[in-house]
């Protein structure tokens, strides 16, 4: 480690051999210090960190690496798993409004990721940023999956296009079993286009099939 | 189980409630959709299938107010209420009926294809429910009110002289037939039943006659022959009726080389 003390490689496998994750997190806080750049190294910080101090991990990653897609989406994930929780930070119960306020700061994340990301030439695709909606639904964030589709799912689309583009979004979702970016993908699509009755009759056999009971 | 669930069960064969967020969707599917029928409809199946009658009635309310002219909510409608043993209700439906379009549409159904159009089953659905609970005044208005629609329709014709049948009214019986045959004079059965009330009657010569006519019109029918020698039988007996026979043999050979 002092002699390559730049290998990403080498601290995680330093970091893999800890068993206290005390230990683990002193060693992922000094490498991040030293390789700041290595998107790796900050996610395996921000898991170790209680929600609080992983807020704080991801930022600062942010700042060192802005071009990375991962670190904010992470950051959405993490403000999703803390809104998902019962309990506030300070031991209270969590109201439903509650609840709903820091789940819609989701959103926000992501809406602000889309220029940031765009401004340091690092912007995915249409199709790249619905795969990694469809990746975070399998990791089970739902409502991160849900605000990468509301933030990015208008993109690169010709007005004239939008229909057809989105039905076959939320069609090739659902092949996969995607049920949760399907499902955003048809609702943003039908507030901008509410009077197209083939996407309501679409989302009712989503929900059909799919709804909760 | 509790009694009332066993209850419960027993009135909605569909136990399970209709999904909150596909209620959500269609609601405000037909809030922005108004003129879509296909999401009204499917928004008051969901909650029939749910067993939640009231609300699918209400949601064809609903869809009538913005559809008005719709023949698909209509028939939902009046399916609905039949289905659910409200033939009252259904019946008014049926009579209120302002749509013009589904009556021609039928009619021409009924004489392209002699189907049975939905509608038309839900009118005789109507008729013999109400002959069955004894209200035969009461299906007769309703068989009065199908023919003003269908009067090609033979089934009405037929039901509507059962019921007089019944009321040992033959004469008005008779009316009925003579009325239903001129309407629908392709239907066999309809010969056929105008012959067994005279002959029910005893009055062997107007079957005879009936009959007759019956094969003017309808030369190639079988059945008719059948229905004469039948006749002949049971009247006049064995001999007369092979005679029938020998020329129904004859009459329906020649027509079929």
């Amino acid at each position: 480690m002092t002699h390559i003390p730049n290998s990403v490689r080498l601290w995680k496998e330093n970091v893999n051999l800890e068993d206290s994750p005390n230990e683990a997190r002193i060693l992922l806080a000094r490498a991040t210090e030293l390789i700041p750049s290595s998107v790796e190294l900050w996610l395996a910080l921000a898991r170790l960190e209680t929600p609080e101090r992983a807020k704080k991990v991801i930022n600062q990653a942010r700042k060192k690496v802005p071009t990375s897609h991962e670190i904010w989406i992470a950051a959405g994930r993490l403000i999703e798993e803390q809104a998902r929780l019962d309990l506030n930070e300070d031991g209270t119960d969590k109201t439903e409004a509650q609840r709903a306020s820091e789940l819609e700061k989701v959103d926000q994340t992501l809406l602000l990721a889309v220029p940031q990301l765009r401004k340091h030439g690092a912007m995915l695709t249409r199709d790249q940023w619905l795969a990694e909606a469809e990746k975070c639904e399998t990791e089970g964030s739902s409502r991160t999956a849900e605000a990468i589709v509301k933030a990015t799912v208008a993109m690169e689309v010709e007005e004239e296009d939008r229909y057809d583009t989105w039905v076959a979004d939320a069609d090739s979702a659902l092949s996969r079993g995607k049920v949760v970016v399907a499902r955003s993908i048809l609702a943003y699509a039908l507030r901008v286009l509410p009077d197209r009755k083939e996407l309501w009759r679409k989302a009712a056999d989503l929900e059909k099939a799919h709804g909760d009971r | 189980m509790a009694i009332g669930e066993c209850i419960q069960t027993l009135i909605s064969p569909f136990s399970h409630p209709i999904s909150a967020s596909l209620d959500a969707i269609l609601s405000q599917a037909v809030k922005f959709c108004p003129q879509a029928e296909v999401l009204w409809l499917m928004s008051a199946k969901e909650k029939w299938l749910a067993g939640d009658v009231m609300a699918a009635r209400r949601t064809l309310e609903q869809a009538f107010v913005a559809n008005p002219e719709s023949e698909a909510i209509w028939l939902a409608a009046v399916k609905l209420e039949a289905e659910n043993g409200e033939m009252a209700v259904a019946r008014e439906l049926l009579i209120r009926a302002r749509t013009v379009a589904d009556t021609e549409r039928v009619r021409r159904m009924i004489l392209i294809s002699g189907k049975d159009s939905q509608i038309l089953q839900i009118w005789m659905k109507c008729a013999v429910f109400e002959r069955q609970q004894g209200q035969h005044a009461q299906a007769l208005e309703t068989l009065a009110a199908a023919l003003q629609k269908y009067p090609n329709f033979d089934k009405l014709h037929m039901i509507k002289a059962q019921i007089y049948q019944d009321l040992g009214q033959i004469a008005d019986a008779r009316v009925t037939y003579t009325k239903a045959l001129k309407a629908c004079p392709r239907s066999i059965t309809l010969w056929t039943l105008a012959s067994r009330l005279e002959e029910h009657d005893n009055k062997a010569i107007k079957a005879r006659s009936l009959l007759e006519k019956a094969r003017l019109v309808n030369p190639k029918e079988e059945v008719l022959w059948a229905e004469a020698v039948g006749v002949e039988e049971r009247s006049t007996g064995a001999a007369q009726a092979k005679a029938v026979l020998a020329r129904g043999w004859f009459q329906v050979g020649l027509n079929k080389c």
